[in-house]
């Protein structure tokens, strides 16, 4: 059993709260990103996971076995850092083999041996045991640090944004082949990145913080369309949630949104009161670049805006334009011909809007079925 | 503004050649990114166009001179870093300011410049603050003000956007090339990004191990990748590849992969081939549609093995025979794991490649 449990965690450092009261609950076998921007205090979570840090309130568990006072090598996890750390002046086959000849257990030589040749054998490095890590590719330096990892074969595994040192191309390959790998070894794996691909793409659950605040967890279809607040709407999805700034007001049974450039209006029914609860203020409609509609796959009463920039990433087009004098972006198919400057209809699918109230939190989400139509 | 010829040059440290044999044109006002992996030549290739680095052999010249001796400062051109070297003990006017004042320009056209350049880049606000007080991306944009001031005839940029967090730089992607586009600037970013490069650049120079693998536009590198090592590099999800044999059929190329269950593929050849006997076929994830394993129209057939929600669109992965495949699909398609599917590809959209050059015949 490897669940983990953090239970009101605080970490200060002076006059810094890193960490302010985090709850979370990891599934034994599960694999749990922490996603969140620089300074969100990711990596002081995953090192109070690991009894780098000790939290100044609160308890962690792992399995059944509170370990908060315990040190690092008694709680039996295994951590990848973001700069690898491995020993140049060593081998690749004696930088797998460290963690069993410096650990508590006492593992005899034979037994070293078999674990490191197994080790290699699932992560593809055997031809490279006699190297050393100068002479290894970005990518080789990578497995042998997540090898490292998993040679002890420890209840949990923590990686601190393990691919961020490598190239694109490359990550995109390591991502597949971290989760065949988690999934095979059926492990706790807590995984801490600012990548929301990474995040979406290898996560059985995410969890989103900020300065120090869990902001929600989720399985990567509830962070991504049902985020609880703006920070989790552009944090998840790229490019980020478009927001565009809308007036509320009730009139005659119905309630309007509206902007220079939106007009939006619902009849006021019971999965509105929500939201009427915040009439005359200004809210934020929020939809997703895939979500704007342009040129004739626009409703015809849609406003018209003008394209600023065409961004061709091969396999689709984003194009910006400029909304009420602020730049939202649209994902397009790629058979599309926009130009600079060129005047286009642009709308938004309303079944697939947001609003987030003045403090950022979602008051509605449309999730497949269109409240609000465009007023006339 | 200035157009740059890069003519057959090699930098070679010790007995590494870093560049081979470059040849590259950049017209005048041009957004041109150098993209490739980290040691593929690209940062050696602007250090020599910046005058950090002499080329060992061959010449660049800049609007017909040749410059190759020239020191950085004699160059017109303006840099801005990955790590951006602000002054810290300065405003943020201040430090957009600098270029000019070293040039002892009257107070008043800084001060004019200083707002103007302030205004483009949205941080008019924070020019009284201290650097120290500004955010990581708000230094970015004060970095970028600070080397547009001086109006330099050409702009490199180095990974600038590699420090920020993601949305800032989906944001910042757009405002530089708005920015390129209104003042006309000769610009050359460096990249090892396919996304940045693609949806910034009018043209991309790719290159691997030191030599420029092609010179085109992002329609190009994508649709009409010139070898293998292009096609596997653009493109956020990276392509297909299975080995193929080739049969002539008339004008005809019929690609037969030795993958059980695999029905041959009919393309057109656009390169004649280069009397290799070993090829590979290449089919983006974007240009395969999942089918019933049973339709006639499958082309493979394979079994899921994982699935990648990114939200706007899944990746499935898949196994078929020995080889794993990856399909992009709508948000909406969700096989299980373990579940048959059929593929079906759009022929058009077939690339092969020649095993021994790499080179692209389709």
């Amino acid at each position: 059993m490897s669940r983990i449990q953090i239970n009101g965690v605080t970490k200060q450092f002076g006059e810094v709260t890193a960490l302010d009261r985090i709850d979370l609950d990891i599934a034994d076998g599960e694999f749990f990103c922490v996603l969140g921007p620089p300074g969100a205090g990711k990596t002081t979570l995953l090192r109070t996971i690991v009894g780098l840090e000790r939290p100044e309130a609160g308890r962690v568990l792992i399995g059944d076995t509170d370990v908060t006072d315990l040190v690092p090598s008694e709680r039996n996890v295994s951590i990848v850092f973001q700069n690898l750390a491995l020993y140049p002046d060593k081998t690749v086959y004696d930088n797998l083999a460290f963690p069993l000849r410096q650990g508590k257990e006492k593992v005899s030589k034979p037994e070293i041996d078999r674990r490191v040749k197994e080790t290699a054998e699932v992560l593809q490095i055997t031809p490279l045991l006699k190297r050393r890590p100068a002479r290894l590719s970005g990518g080789e330096r990578q497995r042998v640090a997540i090898g490292r990892c998993l040679v002890r074969a420890p209840r949990v595994y923590l990686l601190d944004e393990p691919l961020s040192a490598l190239d694109a191309l490359l990550r995109l390959q390591m991502r597949a082949e971290l989760k065949y790998l988690q999934r095979e070894l059926g492990r706790t794996l807590v995984y801490v990145t600012h990548d929301q691909v990474e995040a979406m793409s290898m996560a059985d659950r995410i969890c989103v913080l900020d300065s120090g605040h869990v902001q929600q967890v989720g399985l990567p279809d509830d962070v991504y369309n049902r985020p609880v607040n703006t920070f989790v709407a552009t944090t998840v999805g790229m490019p980020p949630m478009n927001l565009v700034h809308v007036g509320l007001e009730a009139e005659n049974g119905s309630l309007q949104l509206r902007a220079e450039a939106l007009s939006l209006s619902a009849p006021l029914d019971a999965r509105l009161e929500g939201v009427a609860a915040h009439t005359g203020e200004q809210l934020s409609v929020g939809v997703r670049p895939e979500d704007v509609r342009l040129g004739a796959d626009a409703p015809s009463s849609s406003p018209r805006c003008r394209v600023i920039a065409v961004e061709p990433l091969g396999g689709e087009v984003i194009v910006d334009l400029d909304f009420d004098g602020k730049i939202i972006k649209a994902m397009t198919p790629p058979d599309v011909d926009y130009r600079p400057d060129e005047v286009i209809p642009v709308g938004f699918d309303l079944s697939r809007i947001h609003l987030f109230e003045p403090s950022g939190r979602s008051v509605y989400a449309a999730n497949g079925v269109a409240a609000f139509a465009q007023a006339s | 503004m200035a157009q740059i010829r890069i003519q057959n040059v090699t930098k070679t440290f010790g007995k590494f050649d870093a560049v081979q044999d470059l040849d590259l044109e950049i017209e005048d006002g041009t957004f041109v990114a150098l993209l490739g992996p980290s040691g593929c030549g690209k940062s050696t290739t602007m250090n020599m166009l910046s005058g950090l680095l002499e080329p060992t052999r061959g010449e660049i010249l800049f609007d017909g001179e040749v410059v190759n001796t020239l020191k950085p400062g004699d160059r017109n051109i303006g840099f801005v870093f990955q790590n951006y070297a602000i002054f810290t003990h300065m405003s943020a006017f201040d430090n957009i300011a600098f270029g000019l004042k070293v040039r002892k320009r009257p107070k008043e056209e800084i001060e004019q410049e200083v707002r103007q350049v302030a205004q483009l880049l949205g941080i008019e606000e924070m020019l009284d603050r201290r650097t120290t007080e500004l955010s990581v991306n708000d230094l970015q944009k004060v970095a970028i003000g600070r080397s547009m001031i001086t109006k330099p005839g050409i702009f490199l940029l180095d990974e600038p956007f590699s420090n920020l967090d993601a949305g800032f730089r989906s944001y910042m992607r757009a405002e530089l090339k708005k920015l390129q586009r209104e003042l006309e600037q000769t610009m050359i970013y460096v990249t090892h990004d396919q996304v940045e490069a693609m949806s910034m650049a009018e043209r991309i120079a790719i290159m691997d191990r030191g030599r420029l693998q092609q010179y085109g536009t992002p329609d190009e590198v994508y649709n009409q990748p010139a070898n293998r090592f292009v096609a596997g590099f653009v493109g956020s999800t990276m392509m297909n590849f299975l080995p193929t044999t080739l049969d002539h059929t008339g004008d005809d190329l019929v690609l037969t992969m030795p993958v059980e269950g695999a029905r041959p593929v009919t393309v057109h050849p656009r390169s004649a081939e280069d009397g290799d006997d070993a090829f590979t076929m290449g089919i983006r994830p974007e240009h395969i549609e999942l089918v019933d394993p049973g339709s006639a129209a499958a082309w493979l057939r394979g079994t899921v093995t994982l699935i990648e929600a990114l939200g706007p669109r899944n990746i499935v992965h898949l196994t078929s025979d020995r080889y794993v495949l990856r399909v992009v699909v709508a948000p909406t398609v969700r096989p299980r794991i373990g579940e048959a599917v059929g593929l079906e590809l759009d022929s058009r959209r077939v690339h092969v490649f020649s095993d021994a050059s790499g080179k692209a015949l389709v």
